[in-house]
């Protein structure tokens, strides 16, 4: 009984912060979820800040969780992004990770 | 399981807010009148001359197509920006186009051999009227679910009672019965059209090219 608490305890400190922070979340739930999406797209269905996705965006490249493509739509500029497979194998094992914790709890 | 469901639920509302521009409840709208047309300028009392149907209804159905296309490029594209769905999306957005293809071929033949005479509807022969109704209901309830547009259940049973609709009021002896039945049914679709696409542009301000590069 203590063991397995003690399991779960471990499970819990061993989750990926940079996943696990909500906003983080969203960003790669959506992406995760479309082939790749450009800035505007995420901002309006995340409903986060400019300034805010932006800087959250920096911590996923920064990881290498999500590739950021700038380009030129129109002669406008256009940030395309797209999850890698490091982006996608990480939000994955979040995902069975908290899948696992929250089963295990008692009712 | 659960996890999977939202992920569905989050996928199926990002692609869903591409049908909440009311530019296809526009384009449907304006399609639907363009099909009761040349009965209604029958009723009206145009004088019948060789192509006058083609020479109202086509730059109709043009301008329907044009301000879709490039509503969708000016209007919906640079505030909702730019995805590309997974590759099972994509496979659906082809089922439909095949679908819708298919589809009008078929209703363009039976709307051609019903306004040319050689189906006569009143005489009898309610079997193509019924075709009608199946085909066009089925089509949008099919394109309805494939898409998650949930308004175009409502738009098929539109086109599809519209031609019926006509031919009741006129067996109740109305002066104007296909200018009721259609113009009724497409006003509606226009309404919700332009009501979504206000909805829709106070929702989603244009994003300036700073901020979204």
């Amino acid at each position: 009984m203590i063991q397995d608490a003690k399991n779960h305890l471990e499970t819990l400190s061993n989750l990926d912060r940079i996943v696990h922070e909500p906003a983080r979340l969203m960003i790669l739930a959506l992406l995760y979820v479309v082939e790749e999406a450009d800035f505007t797209f995420i901002l309006r269905q995340s409903g986060l800040t400019w300034g805010n996705l932006s800087s959250h965006l920096t911590k996923l490249e920064t990881r290498g969780y999500v590739q950021v493509t700038k380009r030129f739509v129109a002669k406008k500029p256009n940030t395309v992004l797209r999850l890698t497979e490091a982006g996608r194998t990480a939000f994955q094992d979040y995902r069975r990770s908290m899948t696992e914790i929250l089963e295990q709890l008692p009712e | 399981m659960v996890a999977n469901a939202d992920l569905k639920q989050l996928e199926r509302k990002a692609f869903r807010s591409f049908y909440q521009d009311g530019l296809w409840d526009i384009y449907l709208g304006l399609l639907l009148l363009g099909m009761g047309l040349p009965r209604i300028l029958d009723e009206l009392g145009l004088p019948s001359a060789p192509g006058r149907e083609a020479l109202i209804m086509l730059p109709l159905v043009i301008f329907a197509l044009m301000l879709l296309v490039l509503g969708k490029k000016w209007i919906t594209s640079p505030r909702l920006g730019y995805v590309k769905f997974s590759p099972a999306r994509k496979k659906k957005t082809t089922v439909i186009g095949l679908i819708l293809v298919i589809t009008f071929l078929l209703g363009a033949g039976l709307y051609a051999l019903v306004e040319t005479g050689l189906v006569n509807l009143g005489g009898g022969n309610h079997l193509f009227l019924v075709f009608f109704v199946v085909l066009s209901a089925g089509v949008f309830a099919l394109m309805a679910y494939l898409l998650d547009f949930r308004r175009l259940y409502a738009y098929g049973l539109l086109f599809a009672l519209a031609l019926p609709a006509a031919k009741a009021l006129q067996g109740a002896g109305s002066a104007y019965p296909f200018l009721i039945a259609y113009v009724s049914g497409a006003i509606i679709m226009l309404a919700a059209g332009v009501a979504a696409l206000l909805r829709f542009v106070h929702k989603y301000p244009p994003v300036s090219p700073e901020a979204a590069g």
